[in-house]
């Protein structure tokens, strides 16, 4: 396997398992800042006026992230392996 | 550090949405000059957009007891220089509001102004001021600081939203900074540390001298031939 290959399966899996591991470890009873500056809002007798139309339970939410954070391991560890074989993916024979 | 769907007054969401459209517009003409320009950099540039989106995806508790993610923009305004991270940072605001509830739409304007316009341009001044110090402490300084005002930025907005009764908005504005910036701080210095371990591993994987990239020089950006030795900064 191209190193490339190999830092972007690293990497996403890598960053996959941060999320995962944190939000199911160390911040599984954590309330984040947003929900904070959320619940400051609707004291103040706040609310929304429009709401998004997609809600995510906790473990589809923890998945979605770890989507996220995959998709740009996967695209920062190609990155990184392309760089490191020198020769950069626009300077190959096509 | 996302304001949410709905959190802020209509007019307030149009206000943000006009404020950050221009920065968004000539942001993406420049990455489309890079890229014509300069195609090797399109590595880099892929690099410095997926940074962004592993950061903001990475939420991090932190010693208050809550937890909040990294922006990601600093390396790419170190990279690139600040304009890029304008439409850079606001695909990954879309990417969350549509398919992550997180943000929103009628907040994409507030929260592009805060997380892909003030915070990078911000980390950039950092980082230009810090040109004649240690390369390193420059892209540390610049990623952190452009964490940091994103959430200050963020405070202001919703203070402005959500004025306190008594103090006004500079009493709201305190609220919300007690939120969000003693959260905030070790995280934006875990994305410092990061951000200094990965410029000078792109810059040195890809040959580029610290002093030659676009951030600092536009255009200048040098990629080394296959087996050439790197440039270090």
């Amino acid at each position: 396997m191209a190193e490339r290959w190999r830092w972007s399966l690293g990497l996403a899996v890598l960053v996959v398992a941060i999320i995962v591991g944190v939000s199911l470890g160390l911040g599984a009873n954590l309330g984040g800042t947003d929900d904070l500056a959320r619940q400051a809002a609707l004291a103040d007798g706040y609310h929304p006026w429009f709401s998004s139309v997609l809600t995510l339970t906790k473990p589809q939410e923890i998945a979605m992230f770890a989507l996220q954070g995959g998709l740009g391991g996967a695209v920062l560890g190609y990155v990184l392996g392309a760089l490191r074989e020198g020769r950069p993916a626009s300077r190959q024979p096509r | 550090m996302h304001v949410s769907e709905g959190f802020l007054p209509p007019l307030h969401a149009a206000g943000w949405a006009l404020a950050a459209a221009p920065f968004v517009v000539h942001g993406s003409r420049v990455v489309v000059r890079q890229v014509r320009e300069h195609p090797e950099s399109r590595l880099l540039l892929a690099g410095a957009g997926a940074f962004t989106f592993v950061m903001s995806a990475m939420k991090l508790p932190s010693v208050t007891g809550s937890s909040s993610h990294p922006t990601g923009t600093g390396v790419g305004t170190v990279l690139f220089g600040p304009a890029v991270m304008a439409p850079l940072g606001t695909i990954v605001l879309l990417f969350q509001a549509l398919l992550l509830a997180h943000g929103g739409i009628t907040t994409l304007g507030a929260n592009a102004f805060s997380m892909a316009v003030v915070g990078p341009w911000a980390g950039w001044l950092v980082y230009r001021l810090l040109r004649r110090a240690p390369h390193a402490v420059a892209v540390f300084g610049a990623v952190v600081i452009a964490d940091l005002i994103t959430y200050v930025v963020t405070s202001f907005q919703l203070a402005l939203a959500y004025p306190d009764k008594v103090s006004g908005v500079p009493g709201s504005m305190e609220r919300f900074l007690g939120i969000f910036a003693i959260t905030q701080l070790p995280l934006a210095v875990v994305e410092g540390v990061i951000g200094v371990v990965l410029v000078r591993a792109l810059a040195s994987w890809s040959g580029a001298r610290a002093e030659e990239l676009p951030g600092l020089r536009p255009g200048s950006l040098e990629v080394a031939e296959a087996g050439e030795p790197a440039h270090h900064g």
